[in-house]
């Protein structure tokens, strides 16, 4: 049997049926009506960016999760429980404890929503002066974006997986083609309206889905069976993540560190909520309660991808044909494990619910994704470079142009672009491009008065750094390094590099290029 | 190894636990959340209810 027949084989044995279609097609259409209901609700920018700062705690939580627990991270985190078993799980942790920290503390996000800002540049202008807000917008938007691109491309992997569509041909472009137009036409009618209502409803079908799915699974495969099949397969290496056996080791689990406080306390798809809060004792209760959100947004997919691993370990035949082949065949990507597994464990009607929620997990993140870079582009980029400021309508208009444009970006990009990297680690490096400057700035920002804004420049140009972590630039700078350094550079060790060149940038930068005016600078709660 | 299991079989049948429990209060709460979310749009005059 030849590659695209065992492919083919592989994905007609699912049995998503015409009932989970009905399912799937009613909770999309849920989605558009959401859109047009909260279109009535904007009345400027206030409302279409922060939802009028009115979201209580219960709201806040769920539309973070929504947005957090995106499918992007349900597949990434599924690929990374598949290849590094229970291991994985360290990486939820951590993500919960730092998030935690931030709620008991209030670290960046009180301070920063006491200011009453919508956008963090915003906060660079008030702190820092014009030219930091758009050199910072500029930034956070090229990484954000970056960063989006692989979204499209994943989510679809997973619909082609779980429906039992072949991949190939052109179907990965219609489905893509499809899911984005969707995202798009609700999200530009309703902005943070319509996003917030639709993440709620999408927290609901995920949270059900979603331990449905683990329920069944332990009913199929047993934990006891899953650590045993892991302990066989991975050895220690698949349950200690400071062992170095399936890519982890301190330097991952410090890298580990870092993400999890900047994808919660500087990550501005996170930090919108917070912004959006109605006080900031709402702020601290939503990262507290979110931690929870944080834990599970990783260790439940984790779980499925193990539960992936060993149901192609024990089934045999094409299974393991496919992803661990003997031969010289190429493995099929390890990102359909997870959807292939669910539409073989599932019975029908419930794999149509599981599938909607996790269509309701790329929705909610791609609204929020959507809003939160044109919102960026528009209000920390075009209109401080206006010589007249855009009115409130100019900048709603402006904001749905843009989206358009990064959705054409990202079905591109998402058919274009190949890494060797696990999805993970390039999410975590292009983030970083944007993150490790950017927790350097706010620092400093917040908590230091001799912070400068010739020193904010230098930390948030020395975070493009961290794009030498990505697998295509790496390989060349290691082969150009060789072994002069003593050892290879790995994706964590650069995203480590660049958080402490960016840290030193803000410090030597202050301390040399002091700001001749103190800007006023009051961190007064604004409603 | 054997304590890394017992961590994280605690660790794991524990979130699960506790994110149900949290998913049921967001569900309820965030419902009253979204009535007053609306309302108060709809009443921009009048000033938010704490």
């Amino acid at each position: 049997m030849d590659r695209t027949q065992l492919v083919q084989e592989l994905f007609s044995t699912g049995h998503f049926s015409t009932l989970d279609w009905v399912i799937v097609i009613g909770y999309v259409s849920i989605s558009i009506f959401i859109g047009v209901f909260a279109n009535r609700f904007i009345k400027g920018v206030t409302e279409y960016v922060v939802a009028g700062r009115n979201l209580g705690t219960a709201l806040s939580v769920a539309t973070m999760t929504g947005t957090e627990m995106g499918l992007i991270t349900v597949m990434y985190s599924a690929q990374k429980g598949f290849t590094g078993g229970f291991a994985s799980f360290h990486i939820a942790v951590v993500a919960c404890v730092m998030t935690f920290i931030v709620g008991v503390t209030g670290f960046i996000v009180v301070p920063l929503r006491r200011c009453g800002v919508m956008t963090i540049p915003e906060f660079y202008e008030r702190r820092f002066g014009r030219r930091t807000r758009i050199l910072g917008g500029f930034l956070l938007a090229f990484g954000g974006i970056l960063n989006m691109g692989l979204f499209l491309k994943v989510g679809s992997q997973f619909v082609i997986g779980v429906t039992g569509i072949a991949p190939g041909g052109g179907l990965l472009m219609l489905v893509m083609t499809s899911l984005i137009v969707l995202v798009l036409f609700y999200t530009i009618l309703g902005g943070m309206i319509s996003v917030v209502l639709a993440d709620y409803v999408q927290f609901t079908v995920l949270s059900l889905g979603l331990v449905l799915l683990v329920c069944l699974t332990l009913a199929k495969l047993g934990w006891t069976n899953m650590i045993d099949v892991v302990q066989q397969q991975m050895g220690p290496a698949g349950f200690d993540p400071t062992e170095e056996g399936v890519g982890f080791g301190p330097a991952y689990i410090s890298w580990q560190a870092v993400s999890g406080l900047v994808s919660c306390a500087i990550w501005p798809t996170a930090v919108a909520r917070a912004l959006a809060a109605r006080n900031t004792t709402v702020v601290k209760r939503q990262y507290m309660l979110s931690s929870i959100s944080f834990l599970i947004r990783f260790m439940i997919p984790y779980f499925l991808g193990i539960a992936a691993f060993v149901y192609i370990i024990q089934s045999g035949g094409i299974f393991q044909q496919a992803f661990f082949p003997t031969d010289d065949m190429k493995p099929v990507d390890n990102l359909y494990a997870m959807p292939l597994f669910v539409s073989h464990v599932l019975p029908i009607g419930v794999l149509g619910l599981v599938t909607a929620a996790m269509i309701a997990a790329f929705m909610s993140t791609h609204d929020s994704y959507l809003l939160c870079w044109s919102s960026v582009i528009v209000l920390d980029i075009i209109n401080p470079m206006c010589k007249k400021p855009l009115s409130d309508k100019g900048q709603v208009l402006w904001a749905r142009l843009v989206m358009v444009m990064i959705g054409i970006y990202i079905l591109v990009w998402g058919l274009w672009y190949e890494g060797s990297d696990d999805i993970w680690e390039y999410m975590t490096l292009t983030g970083g491009i944007y993150t490790l400057g950017a927790i350097s700035v706010l620092v400093g920002g917040l908590y230091w008065k001799r912070a400068s804004s010739t020193g904010a420049v230098f930390a948030l140009l020395a975070g493009f750094s961290a794009i030498f972590g990505l697998s295509k630039v790496r390989v060349v700078l290691n082969a150009a390094l060789e072994h002069r350094i003593g050892f290879e550079l790995t994706a964590p060790i650069v995203g480590l590099i660049t958080l402490a060149l960016c840290i030193l940038a803000m410090i030597v930068g202050s301390l040399l290029f002091p700001d001749k005016e103190k800007p006023e600078f009051v961190l007064t709660e604004v409603k | 190894m054997e304590g890394w299991i017992t961590i994280w079989t605690i660790v794991f049948f524990a979130s699960i636990t506790v994110f149900s429990l949290m998913a049921i209060w967001v569900v309820i709460f965030g419902a009253f959340d979204i009535k007053r979310m609306l309302a108060d749009m709809s009443n921009p005059e009048e000033p938010p209810k704490e």
